[in-house]
């Protein structure tokens, strides 16, 4: 025990005090974070297109090594007449099955399916990492958080991936067991925009995991880490989410309204095919990459927030 | 190189136990990262890679095992004008001090034997209580190993495989026998009587040191 000093400390002038919660969070930090982030993707343009490419590659081909790792063996000791018929029995599975089997079923063919694509993401989250750290990167680092931290982006994947997908599970549960008890019209119009929320909401939530994982955590930690941040900074990771959202559907909106919405065509037919091109190959080498930078960025801002090692106002949330 | 970033108190010494860390301390650009800048001052991993000339991800995937490890710590967080958010780290001491027991058994004896003999003899040396500081390492080590590899080249003259008759001696003999001629034959050399006495140097050096602190 000490007794109390009449004489405290003087104030380091240098060093301002590092804030720790969201009490003056404002929208121009978030801004900076997209300003930033889409300078940053377009001056570094030739290096993210370069791994994009690249990993588009390794993706087809660990697809392809996936599939040949269930496909050979069997072939090698089943033979080909077993791989028909196994073929056969799922499509049947697939017609026959419902409730919890069907869904574990299809989570457990599609998982592996998706594993490739987390790390994928992960890879270009490393490359935005080596860009808002030391503003500079290459498109072959890609690869190299392949091998650093490939197990723990699949883990990272994977959570966000099951927890997007919880509540759908439950909500196919309640609905076909015991007997296939399909939603009304009115329900559905209550459902379908709450299942919207959620999956903006976790994801949001979920949104620093990757940055997480690149930044040394296990996938677990970094998905905590995530949860900790949005609860604290809610502005800076929501609202940053909230426009990622936007600027990630507005683009794909003239190519899916049709079969999503039902909504007369926004653009004519005979344009449909290059401007979907087109979206496509702006979101994965333009947003993407920007998106990455943009989370990063916040992530290690607001981590150094928590850790009381943010010194410099620059920043304004 | 970074007087804006405030230099925050660390240790003067931190000993490590722990084998993991010790083996993660003694990979060539994690030892330059803390012991010849990190040690120093507070550096970004932009500036460690520019002074090391080694790109930011290899440098940035050394500094997070590094940080994990607790051998450095993140110290201040700023953000350029242009937005790039600059970490800076420190080591969390200006020395570090190796638990003898735990040098020797971040070793097994395979390893000693095939990878670094040279390393393990010298942090062997700490049961003597000779302690070679970190900036003598490098040196030490290099005496140390071409000694090693001149009594290897001197021993091949004549402990041949061929030679059945001396391959035949008993164990001690043919020791006292190696002995001996492996001391005539290096007194012989002058490169190898030049390179110990700077070896013998180097030891008289720390044995005074004990001597003085003693006293």
């Amino acid at each position: 025990m000490s007794w109390p000093s009449n004489y405290p400390d003087p104030e380091d002038n240098d060093r301002k005090p590092a804030e720790t919660s969201a009490a003056a969070p404002s929208p121009s930090g978030i801004l900076k974070d997209f300003k930033v982030g889409f300078t940053l993707a377009v001056k570094n343009f030739l290096s993210f297109g370069l791994a994009m490419l690249g990993i588009i590659l390794i993706t087809i081909l660990l697809l392809l090594l996936i599939v040949l790792f269930i496909l050979i063996p069997i072939l090698f000791t089943l033979g080909l007449p077993f791989l028909i018929q196994l073929v056969e029995t799922i499509a049947t599975g697939f017609q026959t099955t419902t409730g919890l089997t069907l869904v574990m079923l299809i989570m457990f063919l599609v998982l592996p399916i998706l594993g490739p694509f987390f790390v994928a993401l992960g890879a270009i989250f490393g490359m935005a990492r080596e860009l808002v750290e030391s503003d500079g990167t290459q498109a072959e680092s890609a690869f190299s958080w392949y091998g650093k931290r490939g197990l723990s982006l699949l883990g990272g994947g994977a959570i966000h991936f099951l927890i997007t997908l919880a509540p759908l599970v439950i909500a196919f549960l309640a609905i076909s067991y015991p007997t296939w008890n399909p939603p009304s019209d009115e329900e559905l119009r209550v459902i379908i925009p709450l299942i919207v929320v959620w999956i903006i909401l976790v994801n949001g939530m979920l949104s620093l995991t990757y940055p997480g994982i690149i930044d040394g955590l296990s996938a677990v930690k970094a998905a905590g880490r995530s949860v900790r941040l949005a609860c604290q900074f809610p502005v800076r990771v929501l609202g940053a989410w909230l426009i990622i959202t936007v600027l990630v559907t507005i683009p794909l909106i003239p190519v899916i309204n049709e079969v999503a919405f039902l909504w007369a065509p926004i653009i004519p037919s005979d344009l449909l095919e290059p401007y979907g091109a087109l979206a496509i190959l702006t979101l994965l080498f333009v947003i993407v990459p920007a998106v990455s930078i943009v989370l990063t960025r916040i992530y290690m801002i607001l981590t150094a927030k928590v850790d009381a090692t943010y010194t410099q106002g620059a920043d304004s949330t | 190189m970074n007087p804006k970033v405030s230099h925050p108190r660390i240790k003067e010494f931190e000993v490590v136990t722990n084998p993991k860390i010790i083996k993660l301390l003694l990979d060539g650009t994690r030892k330059d990262i803390v012991f010849n800048y990190l040690v120093n001052e507070p550096m970004t991993v932009k500036q460690l890679s520019d002074a090391m000339k080694k790109k930011p991800g290899t440098v940035l995937h050394h500094v997070q095992k590094l940080k994990n490890a607790g051998i450095i710590q993140l110290v201040e967080t700023r953000e350029t004008p242009r937005g790039i958010v600059e970490r800076y780290y420190r080591a969390v001491a200006r020395e570090f001090r190796l638990g003898i027991s735990e040098r020797m058994s971040a070793y097994d004896d395979d390893t000693v034997a095939s990878k670094d003999r040279v390393r393990a003899a010298l942090l062997g040396l700490s049961t003597l209580g000779i302690h070679i500081s970190e900036s003598d390492f490098e040196h030490a080590h290099d005496l140390l190993q071409r000694l090693i590899d001149r009594e290897a080249e001197v021993a091949k003259v004549y402990d041949s495989p061929s030679n059945h008759a001396f391959q035949s001696l008993p164990p001690s003999t043919r020791y006292d026998v190696s002995y001996r001629m492996s001391q005539f034959l290096l007194s012989q050399d002058a490169l190898y009587r030049k390179t110990l006495s700077d070896w013998h140097d180097l030891i008289s050096h720390y044995l005074r040191k004990i001597e003085s602190e003693m006293v």
